[in-house]
């Protein structure tokens, strides 16, 4: 699990004055599991674009953090 | 007149150089100077010929794009027609009896800037020529290859008064400016007064105070009453396409006398005429009426006035719901840990648009989270801003507009 991508989410939880994640795992889903709306998810992409150089929505969307971690890992090999 | 150095050209020194044989200009002007740029203008106005004006600071790639390249740039012609003028010829010429058309660009919402053909006859539509208006100085706070700038330069050109350059100065050196030079005359977008505040001293001998090219506030134009005790503020509404088409006392317009029937109210939103569009050489809006796209609040119906509200190019979509930037600007200016704020849309793979802000901050900076907070009780979430960077200063646009983009 990767630590800086949890950093990330927790920044846009923080924002909004929710507490750090927890118990996260590859098939924890965005919005179920994170009660991210579509404005946190905009929020969250541009983060982690400036963090990691990938824009993990480019090519559609992604629904939990295993798919996030991939698009990451795939963008970055590219 | 330069602000900073007072290195000055005089109007008969301007009258030799037109009238001196065979005077040349440049078709297609890139001035490397406000001098040269007003220069070049005058050249054109009192000859009755066409140029297109590019700014200084037009990349190779841009001048390119829009179809030109640099080495066709400042090459001198011939004028046409010659010019021995008397000042009143050349003050006639300048309030709109010259012939002369001036190719400009839009300064654009989206996309390449567009060319845009105005005849002096247009740009001088606001132009008034009277002992009073002669006796004013001008300071000239716009680009002078821009239409505002334009329109200034042939409202001092037109009645012989002295013109003052202060765009592009710093802080102290406008307020210099404008003391020692007497300036009673000043037209500006409201980014330019902003640099003034908060002042230490007030301009008392300026009587006339003009903001154009953005949306005023009303917060701002209470401290401008303070900082230009004895001016009377007036907000302009002008484009490159249309020219000036609405001055306002105070943030409420009223259409000009002689425009009724050419400017209306349509769906909260303001159409033109196109009788009184300038000429477009690509994309010319299609039908008799051009949206603006801007959208205004009425006020009253009859005597038809409104406000606007913002410029269609202001508008920033947030996954489908646009956002005003001026209304939240104004929520986080009314924190107290907030100086200034600039919000603007950052491109977005989700939404589309996501909403940005860069803050000043008076005195300590404050958390990004309590901002949002304070945003987010006056606001509909889309409106809230997501990032926010921290900056010492707002970044502007070639207009000495805000930066939207």
């Amino acid at each position: 699990m990767d630590s800086e991508l949890i950093r990330v989410i927790d920044e846009v939880r923080a924002n909004k004055k929710q507490p750090p994640v927890t118990g996260v795992s590859h098939a924890t889903r965005l919005r179920e599991d994170f009660g991210f709306t579509s404005l946190d998810l905009a929020e969250l992409t541009v983060r982690i674009e400036e963090r990691f150089g990938v824009d993990v929505f480019a090519d559609g969307l992604v629904h939990t953090i295993g798919e996030v971690q991939e698009k990451i890992a795939r963008g970055r090999r590219t | 007149m330069d602000g900073r150095t007072a290195a000055a050209v005089t109007y008969a020194e301007l009258l030799a150089q037109l009238g001196a044989e065979g005077v040349k200009f440049f078709p297609l002007c890139r001035p490397a100077s406000t001098r040269e740029a007003l220069t070049q203008i005058a050249t054109v106005v009192a000859c009755d010929a066409d140029q297109v004006l590019f700014d200084a600071d037009f990349e190779t790639q841009e001048v390119e794009s829009l179809g030109f390249s640099l080495a066709q740039l400042n090459q001198p012609a011939g004028a046409a027609r010659s010019a021995p003028l008397t000042m009143e010829q050349l003050c006639q010429r300048s309030a709109g009896e010259s012939r002369a058309r001036l190719g400009l660009f839009t300064s654009g919402s989206t996309g390449l800037p567009k060319l845009v053909w105005q005849t002096v006859a247009n740009l001088a539509r606001a132009v008034t020529v009277s002992p009073r208006h002669g006796a004013a100085v001008w300071a000239l706070a716009y680009r002078p290859t821009h239409i505002a700038g334009i329109q200034v330069f042939l409202q001092a050109l037109a009645n012989g008064c002295p013109l003052v350059d202060v765009c592009g100065l710093e802080r102290a050196e406008i307020f210099a400016a404008l003391e020692r030079h007497g300036v009673t005359h000043l037209s500006a977008t409201p980014s330019f007064y902003r640099l003034l505040l908060p002042a230490d001293r007030t301009l008392p001998g300026v009587r006339s105070v003009t903001l154009g090219g953005e949306s005023a506030d009303a917060r701002l134009m209470e401290k401008l009453a303070v900082l230009f005790p004895n001016a009377r503020l007036h907000n302009v509404y002008a484009s490159t396409e249309a020219g000036t088409l609405l001055v306002a006392d105070g943030e409420v317009f009223a259409i000009a006398p002689g425009l009724e029937g050419r400017v209306e109210i349509h769906d909260g939103t303001m159409r033109v005429h196109r009788s009184l569009l300038g000429e477009f050489t690509a994309g010319a809006p299609a039908g008799e009426w051009y949206d603006t796209g801007d959208t205004v609040e009425v006020v009253s119906a009859r005597p038809l006035r409104f406000r606007i509200v913002a410029r269609a190019r202001d508008w920033i979509n947030v996954g489908g719901s646009k956002v005003n930037p001026h209304e939240v600007e104004s929520v986080l200016e009314a924190h107290p840990a907030v100086a200034r704020a600039r919000v603007f849309g950052r491109k977005n793979s989700v939404l589309g648009q996501l909403l940005c802000a860069e803050v000043v901050a008076r005195g300590a900076v404050p958390a990004e989270a309590d901002l949002r907070e304070f945003a987010g009780a006056q606001l509909q979430p889309f409106k809230v801003p997501r990032m926010f960077r921290f900056v010492d200063q707002i970044a502007a646009t070639r207009t000495g507009k805000l930066s939207r983009l």
